[in-house]
């Protein structure tokens, strides 16, 4: 009896664990000006031994970019949230986005990536992605063959694992992008391909490397001893929109500025990418005029993009404060909210500035995360309750009852492991099915 | 079965028993994390270090599988004293194991992230099921044994 239940628990054991553990197009995607990182990241981008990066090295918001040397950056430059670095970050943000709405084409939750042969398509991971070994994308002979893998939460690779493209139709680019719903890590030894695209973080362990870029939106990027190898998407030259910054105005008082384009082929074509103008500007599209007599006090952020006639783009990111009437202009900083993490407690201070004080800080539009609140003196405080990105505006009123505000993006981290249930509906089905079989068993054994 | 998932379905019972029995759950696997690592707190339902929260959430704490075992021992053909004192012993050895299962999770979850889904899916989840078949057996072969052979 003793030996057959012990059997009996093997054979159920083994049988559980294969039950339950996870088995293992052509288009464009446009990085901005993003494509000239090598890496770029949103609080620090941190180096430990002798790394290569191949392109620029950048932080925005953050500004923290150490281990260069004994880094080497080929081809590029250190951008520490100057103004390159931030519009990498905005055009970064666009890319992120553009990937994240593009519908899958094949699922692969729960599916490990190693010993995958992957054809050209859009590969969705509504939680983690994970690769043990090697994962080889068959481009099928197509040089423009796209590679897009959405990962809902963490992307990591173990030690030695690979990504390799196959019958790329001798392009010396591929395009492979790995959008991350919060951080990459890349395990040691690992020969990576594609950009990475990550919302949280990117982590290269000793001798990662990678033909590809690292772009964390809001954290760091970890270097130790890596070769980041970048391949240009895009064979654009590259578009600056001029000129750096626009002059503010006033409720009332008509406003005209022109931005202009410079680096490709005009005519261009200007658009809004992000953000939206002042209430009553409009932007000529043709001549790049921002023309009208704003109606609404506040700050407004926004993004421009230039286009020319061969497609190729580029974009910079503008801010416009509005005065009310009669009103000194009233900023609100910081300009950016840090990121938070949901369950983990959140706390900034909003404050203003240009008018007279004490301000009453309240919201105008949007809302903020559930679980934070905004006090009167400005504080957003608070556990995250949930992730994703929260558009909030912010309005600051100030004691002779002139208004400012500005439109916030508030970033929330997911924590992966939110909820772990003791058993899945699935292992429930088969501990109620093994329960009634044991009983079975049990009273057969006992009836003999 | 049926009946004890409906009356867990019920808000009034969500909230005065379930919840706050998770709340417990979650302070005793904090206590008992705690023996091994610092810094680890427990606030309401969310377990939180440093760099690594968990948020131990209905269906987390044990108590769906302690039912299915309950409903699994009421059935067995054996006496109301055998089947009480297995479903006690079942749901306190159940729990017992939930709260190392979620301080194993938390402590794989802050210093081991990447193999977190895998062992909470797959490892956990098997020696629950193979914990919950063992006790069944040990209790129908200890306890129930008696009843069956009276009957034959």
């Amino acid at each position: 009896m003793k030996r057959m239940y012990v059997r009996l628990l093997t054979v159920i054991g083994l049988a559980q664990f294969l039950l339950l553990v996870p088995t293992p197009a052509s288009a464009q995607i446009s990085l901005g000006t993003a494509q000239n990182f090598g890496v770029l990241a949103g609080s620090t981008a941190t180096n430990t031994g002798a790394t290569t990066v191949n392109g620029n090295v950048g932080v925005s918001p953050g500004s923290a970019v150490t281990g260069f040397p004994p880094g080497v950056i080929v081809g590029g430059a250190i951008h520490s949230n100057d103004a390159v670095a931030m519009q990498a970050q905005n055009d970064l943000t666009t890319a992120y986005n553009n990937i994240a709405a593009t519908p899958c084409n094949v699922d692969l939750t729960g599916q490990n990536l190693g010993g995958q042969t992957l054809t050209p398509g859009v590969y969705c991971f509504t939680t983690s992605a994970q690769l043990t070994g090697a994962l080889t994308l068959n481009a099928l002979g197509n040089a423009n063959a796209l590679f897009l893998f959405k990962v809902g939460s963490t992307l990591t690779t173990a030690s030695a694992s690979s990504v390799t493209v196959i019958n790329n139709g001798g392009s010396s680019c591929n395009k492979v992008f790995w959008q991350v719903g919060s951080s990459a890590t890349l395990g040691t030894g690992t020969s990576f391909t594609g950009d990475i695209l990550a919302l949280s973080s990117i982590t290269f362990t000793t001798g990662a490397s990678s033909n590809g870029r690292a772009l964390a939106r809001n954290g760091a990027v970890t270097l130790d001893g890596n070769n980041v190898n970048t391949c240009g998407v895009s064979l654009c030259p590259i578009i600056t929109v001029n000129p750096a910054t626009l002059p503010n105005g006033a409720v009332g008082t008509a406003y005209n500025q022109t931005v202009s384009a410079s680096g490709g082929t005009s005519p261009y074509v200007f658009s809004l990418s992000s953000g939206a103008l002042p209430t009553g500007l409009v932007l000529n599209s043709a001549s790049g005029a921002i023309t009208g007599t704003p109606t609404t006090a506040g700050t407004s952020t926004f993004t421009i993009s230039a286009t020319d006639v061969n497609g190729c783009s580029g974009s910079r990111l503008y801010e416009i404060t509005i005065a009310s009437p009669g009103c000194p202009a009233i900023l609100l900083s910081p300009t950016t909210l840090p990121p938070g993490t949901t369950l983990f407690p959140y706390s900034q201070q909003i404050t203003a500035s240009g008018g007279a004080a004490p301000y009453t800080f309240t919201i105008a539009a949007g809302a903020l995360p559930p679980g934070l609140v905004l006090s009167s003196s400005g504080l957003i405080s608070g556990v995250p309750q949930q992730s994703g990105i929260f558009n909030v505006t912010i309005r600051a009123t100030d004691l002779n009852g002139c208004q400012g505000s500005r439109n916030y993006s508030l970033a929330i981290l997911p924590q992966p492991p939110l909820d772990g249930p003791t058993l899945s509906f699935g292992g429930m089905m088969i501990l109620t099915v093994l329960l009634a079989a044991a009983g079975l068993f049990v009273m057969k054994r006992m009836s003999l | 079965m049926l009946g004890l998932y409906a009356v867990l379905a019920l808000n009034q019972v969500n909230d005065r028993v379930v919840v706050p029995f998770t709340k417990v759950i979650t302070h005793g696997a904090a206590v008992f994390l705690s023996i091994f690592e610092s810094g680890v707190t427990a606030d309401g339902t969310v377990m939180r270090a440093s760099r690594f929260a968990l948020d131990v959430r209905n269906g987390c704490n044990g108590v769906e599988a302690v039912i299915l075992l309950a409903a699994a021992i009421f059935a067995f053909p054996a006496t109301l004293r055998s089947r009480l004192i297995g479903i006690f012993a079942a749901s306190v050895a159940i729990e017992l194991l939930n709260l190392v299962r979620l301080s194993s999770l938390f402590w794989l979850g802050e210093h081991y992230r990447h193999v977190f889904d895998f062992v909470h899916v797959a490892v956990w989840q098997t020696l629950i099921i193979l914990a919950a078949i063992s006790i069944f057996i040990l209790w129908s072969w200890k306890f129930a044994e008696k009843p069956l052979a009276v009957s034959r």
